[in-house]
């Protein structure tokens, strides 16, 4: 199984280094990409980890209304949406493809983020599309 | 500091040379982890030209030696294996600098916090992936602009009241001078709201002692702003008049004026709060029956929680002051913050009566009919005398915030960048909040959130303002000058330059990257978050991965 995360480095970050310095260690076929906010995240990017053979993805960003930037976190919710709708459209089921939000002390959430999508994948079986060799 | 830094959008170069610095963080991180292993996996990486492991790599003597390191020249880039760059960013981008390496080559593994909790192969494997995922990270990176901005020793306050004047003269001990955009008249000196009062004639000592270094234009507004921290352009009228005063930051420090609100409903009779503290004070014979009505006129206002603390407090006193008499406080909701939950307790053990009701109460013949939140009945309460808050309401907030393009918070005042962590910053670099033109400040009042925020605007100031970093840089010949990029940026970085293309103001620009994700024709590229480093770093966990 892989699933990988992108996660905000103000909050997401923080959050999962708090779960993960507890005796709660996430699986380690979880990989996680910092990115400087999840407004960063770009369609491209989602779809890249999934051509390259990812089960699942996730976006990780601060509660909405808590963003650094004001707004990263709400424009990031949007291009997942999007990205979902395209994931349908190529034949891939959109429940592989999940934003969250969490504040940076929220620690306990990340576990609960990680079994989602570690059940979401268990359900759906392994990416359809396997690793595609450029 | 200006540094000769590759386009981003150009082809990404090789490094010059790796360093890998693995701290062993006093044995915390050895206990697990193989260090021998991870020297003999970094030194193997292609352009790694340094791999040492010490016991603490923040320590003084290690930090020298990493000095020397990179000082020896065929590194211009590191990787610090230990603990999280929140933790040690600060410390190494320093040394970075020192040594003469960009502080946006450093790349920090978490090995600490991430690995902590795996046994023992497994944290090794982990650590092993991290390491591969941070020199691949690291080799991509690229030196970033940088400069150092100019700084103006100016501060301009916007503000009606106490809280710009405890501001400016917080700004004039520091050294700054202040100019003053008053919407009103006359700044007001004093009002309820002050934890401090100001001393009377505060004002006019300050004028006569600051000289030309203080300017308070009496009703002028601000219009619109250009520039970044160190050097604001901001747009002031007067009438029909308009010229534009260059500041180095920016303080927003409006108060709340004065208002009828519930007053008119109920004369003749009633006081307000701040009227029966002033009994309180003076140890005044109270009525029998007092009534306290902590609610806004306005259902659809937002409750404050300083209106109810004002009601709690003073019913406490009241009570104290003369046990015969009966106390209710009405309120559509009860806030008891910190302290004052025990005051609440206590005023409740005392006698008081706290009633929950979500209309206003109709007065009747010397009592108030109001409708309990509860039974849903209408109870009749005798009332010799009606307190209500006081009369006050934001003043001038709305187009301050239209101004400067900043969110409103839900209750019309403006909206902290961060309650906690920072409470009198606004969302925009240069420009600060006190007073009450910010949301609920409880605990601090508007004197401390002055000052704070003229100590936040002298220290911007009294230290160099470096731009630059990671920010986002548009590619001219792909850009379709949709203005995506001006819409999206909570900063106002983006711009349509001359050339009729975008371009990114690097003073003003965060580094977020909305603006690259957002853009449709993919011509916006943000320093160390390139599509093509993040790309590679998908690509290289997964393979990892795949393995």
């Amino acid at each position: 199984m892989r699933i990988i995360g992108f996660v905000c480095r103000d909050s997401a970050l923080p959050a999962v280094e708090h779960a993960a310095s507890k005796e709660d260690p996430y699986p380690s076929f979880i990989t996680l990409v910092e990115m400087p906010c999840t407004g960063r995240v770009d369609v491209v990017h989602i779809l890249r980890a999934f051509r390259e053979g990812a089960d699942a993805v996730f976006v990780a960003g601060c509660l909405e209304g808590n963003c650094k930037y004001q707004y990263g976190n709400i424009e990031a919710r949007k291009r997942v949406t999007l990205t979902k709708s395209l994931l349908q459209a190529a034949g891939l089921e959109p429940e592989r493809l999940e934003m969250f939000n969490l504040a940076s002390n929220q620690g306990w959430r990340f576990p609960e983020i990680v079994q989602e999508m570690v059940s979401r994948v268990e359900r759906l079986g392994p990416n359809p599309i396997g690793k595609v060799k450029t | 500091m200006t540094e000769k830094s590759p386009p981003a959008h150009g082809p990404i170069g090789s490094p010059e040379g790796v360093g890998v610095f693995i701290c062993s963080c006093g044995g915390i991180i050895s206990r697990k982890i193989d260090l021998q292993r991870l020297r003999a996996l970094a030194a193997a990486y292609p352009n790694v030209r340094d791999v040492v492991s010490f016991d603490q790599c923040c320590q003084g003597p290690a930090m020298g030696e990493i000095r020397l390191s990179l000082m020896a020249g065929d590194i211009d880039r590191f990787v610090v294996v230990g603990c999280s760059a929140r933790t040690a960013s600060d410390r190494f981008e320093q040394l970075a600098e020192s040594a003469g390496i960009c502080p946006d080559l450093v790349t920090f593994s978490n090995l600490l916090d991430l690995c902590a909790a795996y046994s023992k192969p497994e944290a090794q494997s982990k650590a092993e992936h991290m390491l591969r995922t941070s020199l691949k990270r690291s080799t991509m990176l690229q030196i970033t602009p940088r400069s150092e901005e100019e700084r103006l020793m100016t501060v301009l306050v916007i503000g009606n009241g106490p809280s710009a004047i405890t501001a400016s003269r917080s700004l004039l001990d520091e050294g700054l001078s202040v100019v003053v955009v008053n919407p009103t008249q006359r700044l007001e000196e004093s009002d309820h709201q002050s934890v401090i009062p100001l001393e009377g004639g505060a004002l006019e000592q300050m004028t006569k002692a600051a000289g030309d270094r203080f300017r308070v234009l009496d009703g002028t507004e601000v219009l619109s702003f250009t520039g970044h921290p160190g050097h604001f352009l901001v747009t002031v009228s007067k009438g029909r008049e308009k010229w534009e005063e260059a500041s180095g930051a920016i303080i927003i420090a409006l108060d709340k004026v004065g208002s009828e609100g519930l007053m008119s409903s109920y004369l003749p009779g009633t006081i307000t709060q701040e009227e029966l503290e002033a009994k309180l004070k003076a140890l005044e014979k109270l009525p029998k029956n007092i009534v306290m009505v902590a609610m806004d006129e306005d259902e659809t206002a937002e409750r404050s929680p300083m209106s109810t603390h004002d009601a709690v407090h003073h019913s406490m006193h009241a009570k104290g002051l003369s046990s015969s008499s009966s106390v209710t406080v009405i309120a559509r909701e009860f806030y008891a913050f910190g302290q004052c939950e025990v005051g609440y307790r206590k005023a409740q053990e005392m006698g008081v009566r706290f009633i929950r009701s979500e209309k206003i109460p109709a007065v009747d013949e010397g009592s108030l009919i109001v409708n309990d939140i509860h039974t849903g009945y209408d109870i009749r309460i005798p009332a010799d005398m009606i307190v209500i808050d006081n009369r006050t309401q934001s003043f001038g907030t709305k187009k301050v915030a239209k101004a400067f393009s900043l969110p409103l918070a839900v209750d019309g005042t403006m909206a902290r960048a961060n309650p906690k962590s920072r409470p009198v910053a606004t969302h925009l670099p240069g420009i600060f909040l006190c007073g009450s033109a910010s949301e609920m400040n409880l605990g601090a009042g508007p004197t401390m959130s002055a000052k704070a925020a003229a100590s936040r605007a002298a220290s911007l100031l009294h230290s160099r303002i470096m731009s630059g970093g990671n920010v986002a840089e548009v590619d001219p010949k792909r850009c379709s000058s949709c203005m995506t990029c001006v819409r999206t940026c909570p900063f106002h970085a983006p711009r349509i330059g001359k050339e009729g293309k975008a371009e990114v103001d690097i003073a003003l620009c965060q580094g977020c990257g909305m603006c690259a994700a957002s853009c449709p024709s993919k011509a916006i590229q943000v320093y160390s978050w390139r599509d093509d480093q993040i790309i590679a770093e998908i690509s290289s966990v997964l393979e990892d991965e795949g393995q």
